[in-house]
């Protein structure tokens, strides 16, 4: 008798843990290394959590033991965080795009097909905490859909590329190639309007 | 019947049948051999044919024992070389070249077959050539399996995707399974005569229908088997039910009646490519193993 209602909790336990959608294995990052651009992940629209572009032929890309992207509203604008490892140290750029004010993950499907233009719009890239003097360049959305696993919705996932020229000082640098495939959900998805 | 038309016809029997125009030829030889009022000249003419004759008889009974029969008891594992088809949507696709994951995910697609068979042999006791055919009766299973993590036991199944939305099933096996019966017909040639064993290569070619086939998957979340079928749907792709394959084998022979046989077919190769649901296919490798049990030999009649 105790047997079959220790079994039985056990299955119920069981469920619950079938129906969570907060899927840690969607986390994980599943970098495939682009053939035509070695270093960089190839474009994927899979939600891989991998990011990639080349400052000056030197790749940035993302890691496995930290989070690639995080998305931040505050204040009407939208920062898209990308965090990763540059010339064997960490690095952070960080778009920051104003006009976009979602209150949950599922709303990131109104960025599907945007291109942000820096010169253009009212945008700022900062890299490593230095805000970029851009020359010019664009960020992409070129896919943003909702994820459903089993029927319930898990995440969305943002895929797009970016490129773009800045100075470092007197010096021109170019940022090519940039492309990410992020999974955005509740780990990673930050609305601080009102906090 | 005339005498004369009738002794045209025996004539022509005869002479169509030439062990009969031997034997009969020997038999007038005999007797005139035997026949002391026969001359002497013409009896040692008779002997010297008889002799040759004689030969040529003992000779005409070793082409009727000229086919030795086997019937043939085999078994088959077979190995197709599968490409995934493309539209087959998994996260971490199995085809992919080269992947990393830091928590070791990985997602294989496996497909091998097997066969029963048995064949009629038939091999020329004076060359090396045989020559045989039968029925078998052949099954091939394909799956997909894996694990996105290290601690999972599914991988994602891409089902639907649009402008706005991608659905992803947490799959733990995606199987299919055909059978068919068909037809080899296979030429044999021995080219090594050993004191233990014979070795020799095959041709073979090989006809036939698949008669049944299914396609199966199993869900991580039972709560998704109620869209099983349309699942399945997406992943069904066209297949040819006619099988055909062309084929050659190396094998080796042992047992005091070569009874034994063994055979590795290194490349085999389909008609078509399109047999299986999730897969395409041209080219096989296959292990086989037979018994050959001897029938006796064509008589005389």
């Amino acid at each position: 008798m105790k047997t079959k209602i220790f079994a039985i909790v056990l299955f119920i336990i069981g469920l619950v843990s079938c129906s969570e959608t907060d899927d840690y294995n969607l986390t994980t990052s599943i970098f495939i290394e682009d053939p035509e651009w070695p270093g960089l992940p190839q474009y994927s629209e899979w939600g891989y959590n991998t990011f990639g572009a080349y400052i000056d032929r030197v790749a940035f890309t993302s890691t496995d033991y930290q989070i690639p992207g995080k998305v931040i509203i505050k204040n009407d604008s939208l920062m898209l965080v990308l965090k990763g490892n540059y010339k064997n140290s960490e690095a952070t750029m960080i778009f920051k795009m104003v006009g976009y004010s979602f209150n949950s993950y599922s709303e990131l499907i109104a960025l599907n097909g945007d291109t942000i233009d820096f010169k253009r719009d009212s945008s700022k890239i900062v890299f490593n905490n230095n805000e970029m003097e851009v020359i010019e360049g664009r960020v992409i959305f070129k896919k943003v859909q909702r994820l459903f696993v089993d029927e319930q919705e898990a995440k969305c996932i943002v895929s797009g590329t970016f490129q773009f020229k800045y100075y470092l000082g007197v010096e021109p640098i170019a940022v090519s190639q940039g492309r990410f495939d992020l999974g955005i959900g509740y780990d990673n998805f930050f609305n601080l309007n009102g906090k | 019947m005339d005498g004369k038309i009738k002794a045209t016809f025996l004539k022509k029997f005869y002479q169509k049948n030439t062990r009969y125009l031997i034997y009969n030829y020997i038999s007038e030889n005999i007797t005139k051999i035997l026949n002391p009022y026969y001359g002497m000249r013409k009896r040692i003419l008779s002997l010297m044919t008889f002799l040759l004759l004689s030969g040529l008889f003992v000779e005409a009974q070793d082409v009727a024992n000229l086919w030795k029969n086997n019937f043939i008891l085999e078994s088959e594992m077979i190995y197709p070389r599968v490409t995934l088809y493309d539209d087959i949507a998994i996260r971490q696709n199995p085809m992919s070249d080269s992947w990393s994951s830091h928590d070791d995910g990985s997602v294989s697609l496996s497909s091998m077959g097997a066969m029963l068979g048995t064949r009629w042999k038939f091999s020329n006791t004076t060359s090396n050539f045989s020559f045989s055919f039968g029925v078998r009766f052949r099954v091939f299973f394909n799956e997909i399996t894996g694990k996105s993590t290290r601690n999972a036991d599914y991988y994602y199944l891409r089902y639907y995707s649009n402008n706005d939305v991608t659905k992803f099933a947490r799959t733990k096996l995606i199987d299919e399974g055909l059978w068919l019966l068909s037809i080899p017909v296979e030429m044999h040639y021995v080219f090594w005569k050993h004191e233990f064993f014979d070795v020799f290569t095959t041709l073979g070619f090989e006809g036939g229908y698949i008669m049944n086939r299914y396609l199966d998957i199993t869900f991580r979340d039972q709560s998704m088997d109620i869209y099983k079928n349309e699942v399945t749907l997406l992943l069904k792709h066209p297949t040819n039910s006619l099988f055909g394959s062309a084929y050659g084998t190396m094998g080796i022979q042992i047992g005091n009646s070569r009874n034994i046989v063994f055979e590795l077919c290194p490349v085999g190769l389909f008609f078509s490519s399109k047999y299986f649901y999730l897969s395409t296919s041209s080219q096989y490798s296959s292990v086989r193993f037979s018994i050959h049990l001897p029938i006796s030999k064509t008589q005389q009649p």
